[in-house]
């Protein structure tokens, strides 16, 4: 998730948004349908990189997403054998069906600040049990990641990272070595972070209010109408005609 | 001062828990883009994860922990593209993993075990699409591919899996439980941590 | 008003921490708790935040009173409406991952409307300079910087009282003293200030009374004028911290002459100038005495210039070399190149004759870590140690009994590294390199956290190593570990050496200066912050 709060750019949509379109990527993607409609829902993240300004990882995934789509219009003329043409047709298809969520999914989540979320997240009525430990989840991914770079480091010191010699003498403990430390540090972390919070009043059984402000606007609503529209056309087009 | 109730806490410990779980699930479902290593990593995921899980679980005393867990992984998994079968597994498997706690008691490991396991099934959520929702995908194959193709296929992936994949899970969670109580007795007691 | 009425506190495992306290402490008063480590300082400071006992467990008789509030009776969400706290570790203290959200997050908790947090954070930023600390991720953030933000979440609360443990320990000299501003500032706004502390020399000026306790008791009670009237060495034997840290470098002793190996760096070396790629006059010359660093240079990974570049430093073997520089100037990055820990670093280390390159450094080094924790990792002292030999022998374990010894560690061979104190396990972390013969240690920040006795011994350890045969490299903010150790002070700005060369009296003081002095160029506009203090820094 975005570490940073929400710049100020000119396109933004409301996290609710956000999910609801992931909601109805995955959900129409449970059903029989054909290439065209498909195409046109892997088009949605593509459309949502652009608006991140995020164009490698549009490309990239437009790149997976158009080999896959090929893939599947020549799928009669590939004549490989057995094995090989059903790795492709199987990847291909996993790639049409799973890629849109995933990539959308992969947007959101880089794209929407914590506290962005965490507003959303109260203002759909979320209880205070699950924002909690959604927050505290979101501020400890960072601290996993520097914590377990800092023990690679000492690890490396020591002689037991991959490529080492002594590493492979015994993987088992190597890995015993990675994961224990972390284990420690991430637990003391999370006890001094316990008192510090209860210390501001975490436990108030007040109704606690959000600082962030989040509002669906008219960008949402449009964007929101514009995806269905054209993926309902595209359906409709494609079926009917 | 103890109340049944989760205070500020318990949900902090939740949420320090949770982000293990999810990073090393994480870590380890990244070789999933290996076919091959969906098996594989059906044992080791609750094999690692155990390691945490175990700790996590000396520190649960109150109904609704692993509940908060398992609903917070499916969401989580499910917002980063998975489908929303996770949310479906995972929710009924933390919240089980939950009732076995309060019925066996807390922090007894005889109790922790199987609560762990039935946790752990949870997980299958992630790969569950390849059997349940399937179907409408098999139907695409048999479209395109033909009647005997897509019956080859199917018998590269036959509808027992599903049972082995299970067992993997069981075995795999039975094993992470006794490595994470080694862990415990190894290092954590020691640490003043668990 | 904070009262203590007879108050006995037992933590957990047994251990008595404070024995029948009283104290009262004013509305509108600075307390400075002082005392070795252990003494019952922080205790006192969690008694008032309530953190005892309703966090920390354990067996409390008597009674606190925080405005009347017993603390025993009334809620922890109660108490932190009455006292806002700061805490020791930057990075352990904030729950969010944006500096703004977390400002308010106090606020949140209590349920103030969105306007009114506005108007309180807007308040805040304005009195404590926070404009540039806004809306930024923390974790991308400086010790310095998080702690700022620690004291902007005190402020925005509004509480009357505000208890600081510890809160200078892992700051540089420039952030220790922003943090002395701050409660300044807090002092000018009549609220009540408790500040459990080694480091004496920025709270003297602002306290009105100093609290010396010793085994759980007041054993000293004085203003700050009283305290510095005991004396340099009768403070030291208190175990305190130096009271002034412009005066406690020696005049030279040595008369030994020393060549100055890098005479160019210290014509480059102005601040803010660019200085040039600094050659060495002749380097072919074999020299076995002294290590040259040649070329490094590392680069963020999408960066296009290199954040470190060090053309070349000559620097004697054998010796402690202090390395010093603001947050971010570089330290860190040069630390782990020198150590070859970094792919993406470059640049070679020429040690006695020998050439180093990263993997061959990766051997001849070892880094201390500052959460030295992260780097113990199995399950028993001496397996920790043996673990490090490469090819263990008959003779290894007889080496790790008499190194054992020597870092008085001994008794503790059995133990689980995790579960020893803070300098023990730091000396485990040196009995790894030193088992692993490694002739080149580096520190990070050793002694932060430390009261005066374990600074003194982690000197006495390095100055122990030196002896050996060893180059110790410390990075580090705290000046009387440099006054008591450092024989090469390096200061590093903006990625390049600015400064290298003997540590003397005038060396130290010149650096003192500098370190406050060209960052505070960029804060002219907030000058009247400035006036209010009266000390010397």
């Amino acid at each position: 998730m975005n570490k940073e709060a929400p710049r100020k750019r000119r396109f933004h949509l409301d996290p609710r948004i956000k999910v609801l379109i992931l909601v109805l990527i995955a959900t129409v993607e449970m059903f029989s349908l054909n290439i065209w409609v498909m195409t046109a829902i892997g088009l949605i993240p593509v459309f949502l990189y652009l608006t991140d300004h995020r164009v490698s990882g549009a490309i990239k995934y437009s790149i997976v997403f158009g080999l896959s789509v090929l893939a599947h219009i020549f799928r009669a003329d590939i004549q490989l054998n057995m094995v090989l043409n059903m790795v492709i047709v199987l990847l291909g298809g996993f790639v049409l069906k799973l890629f849109p969520a995933f990539a959308t999914g992969e947007y959101i989540l880089k794209s929407t600040s914590v506290s962005e979320m965490m507003s959303a997240f109260s203002a759909i009525g979320l209880n205070r049990k699950m924002l909690i430990p959604l927050s505290v989840m979101f501020r400890f991914f960072p601290t996993i990641r520097r914590e377990h770079a800092a023990i690679h480091d000492a690890a490396m010191m020591r002689g037991v990272s991959i490529g080492r010699k002594r590493f492979w003498k015994n993987p088992g403990q190597a890995f015993e070595y990675r994961i224990i430390p972390l284990m420690i540090t991430v637990a003391n972390i999370g006890n001094d972070l316990s008192a510090a919070a209860l210390s501001r009043g975490l436990d108030n059984p007040a109704r606690h209010t959000t600082y962030t402000d989040v509002k669906i606007g008219i960008t949402d609503v449009v964007t929101l109408i514009c995806i269905i529209a054209v993926v309902t056309a595209v359906f409709v087009f494609t079926t009917l005609m | 001062m103890e109340t049944k109730r989760l205070t500020g806490k318990d949900l902090i410990t939740v949420g320090i828990y949770t982000a293990i779980y999810v990073a090393v699930v994480f870590v380890i479902g990244a070789t999933n883009a290996i076919p091959i290593m969906y098996p594989i990593s059906m044992v080791i995921i609750p094999l690692v994860a155990g390691i945490p899980m175990m700790l996590y679980y000396t520190k649960i005393e109150k109904f609704g922990m692993l509940t908060i867990t398992g609903i917070i992984v499916g969401l989580f998994f499910y917002l980063s593209g998975y489908t929303w079968l996770c949310v479906a597994f995972l929710v009924p498997s933390g919240l089980i993993a939950d009732i076995i706690l309060k019925v066996g008691g807390y922090k007894k490991f005889k109790v922790i075990v199987p609560s762990y396991m039935v946790y752990a099934l949870g997980m299958l959520g992630g790969p569950a699409p390849l059997w349940f929702a399937g179907e409408s995908y098999w139907d695409g194959i048999r479209e395109s591919m033909g009647e005997q193709y897509a019956e080859q296929l199917a018998g590269y992936m036959p509808s027992w899996m599903l049972w082995v994949g299970i067992g993997l899970v069981l075995i795999g969670a039975f094993l992470g439980a006794l490595l994470g109580k080694k862990m415990l007795n190894k290092h954590f007691k020691k640490a003043g941590i668990a | 008003m904070i009262e203590f009425n007879n108050v006995s506190f037992k933590y957990e495992d047994g251990s008595e921490i404070l024995s029948e306290l009283n104290l009262k402490i004013r509305d509108g008063e600075v307390v400075l708790l002082c005392g070795e480590s252990g003494c019952g300082k922080s205790t006192i400071a969690r008694l008032i935040n309530a953190l005892i006992p309703h966090y920390y467990r354990g067996e409390l008789e008597g009674q606190v009173l925080i405005n009347g509030l017993d603390t025993q009776k009334a809620q922890l969400y109660e108490i932190s409406e009455q006292v806002a706290s700061v805490f020791q570790n930057p990075k352990t203290q904030f729950y969010n991952v944006d500096s703004t959200e977390e400002m308010v997050f106090g606020l949140e908790n209590r349920g103030v409307p969105r306007e009114e947090m506005k108007k309180r954070l807007e308040a805040t930023v304005k009195k404590l300079g926070m404009e540039d600390l806004m809306n930024r991720n923390l974790f991308a953030m400086s010790g310095g910087e998080k702690q700022k933000v620690a004291c902007a979440c005190a402020d925005t609360s509004n509480a009357p009282i505000i208890v600081l443990d510890e809160p200078s320990s892992n700051l540089d000299i420039y952030s220790i003293k922003e943090l002395a501003q701050i409660i300044g500032q807090w002092k000018k706004e009549g609220k009540t200030v408790v500040v459990a502390e080694h480091r004496l020399y920025y709270m003297l000026p602002l306290t009105d009374r100093v609290i010396y306790m010793s085994n759980g008791k007041i054993s000293l009670e004085c203003t700050p004028d009283e305290l510095i009237a005991l004396g340099k060495e009768r403070i030291a034997r208190m175990g305190l911290r130096s009271t002034d840290i412009f005066d406690i470098v020696k005049e030279e002793t040595a008369n030994v002459k020393r060549v100055n190996f890098n005479p160019e760096i210290a014509k480059a070396g102005k601040p803010g100038t660019e200085p040039e790629a600094v050659e060495d006059g002749d380097s072919d010359g074999a020299d076995d005495n002294v290590l040259r660093i040649r070329d490094f240079s590392y680069t963020y990974k999408g960066d296009k210039k290199p954040t470190l570049t060090i053309g070349g430093l000559t620097l004697p073997k054998q010796s402690v070399i202090c390395i010093v520089g603001d947050n971010g100037a570089g330290k860190s990055t040069f630390a782990r190149t020198l150590c070859g820990l970094d792919k993406r670093a470059d640049g070679i280390l020429e040690y006695g004759g020998e050439r180093l390159k990263r993997k061959g450094r990766l051997k001849k080094t070892f880094m201390v870590m500052q959460d030295v924790a992260l780097q113990l990792f199995t399950d028993e002292v001496g397996d920790e140690l043996e673990s490090c030999i490469d090819d263990p022998d008959e003779g290894s374990q007889e080496r790790i009994r008499e190194l054992l010894e020597k870092l008085n560690l001994s008794d503790k061979a059995e133990r689980h590294p995790q579960s020893l104190s803070g300098g023990e396990k730091q000396r485990v972390a040196i009995g790894s390199a030193v088992i692993a013969e490694r002739d080149i240690i580096v520190f990070d920040e050793p002694t932060s956290g430390l009261d005066y006795r374990h600074m003194t011994s982690v000197a006495g350890l390095v100055r122990s190593l030196k002896e050996s045969g060893k180059t110790i490299f410390i990075i580090t903010h705290d000046p009387e570990l440099i006054a008591m150790c450092c024989d090469e002070l390096v200061q590093i700005e903006n990625g390049k050496v600015i400064e290298a060369g003997r540590m003397t009296h005038d060396v130290y003081d010149k650096w003192l200066r500098s370190t406050t002095a060209h960052k505070e160029k960029k804060k002219v506009e907030n000058e009247k912050w400035y006036a209010m203090d009266g000390t010397d820094l």
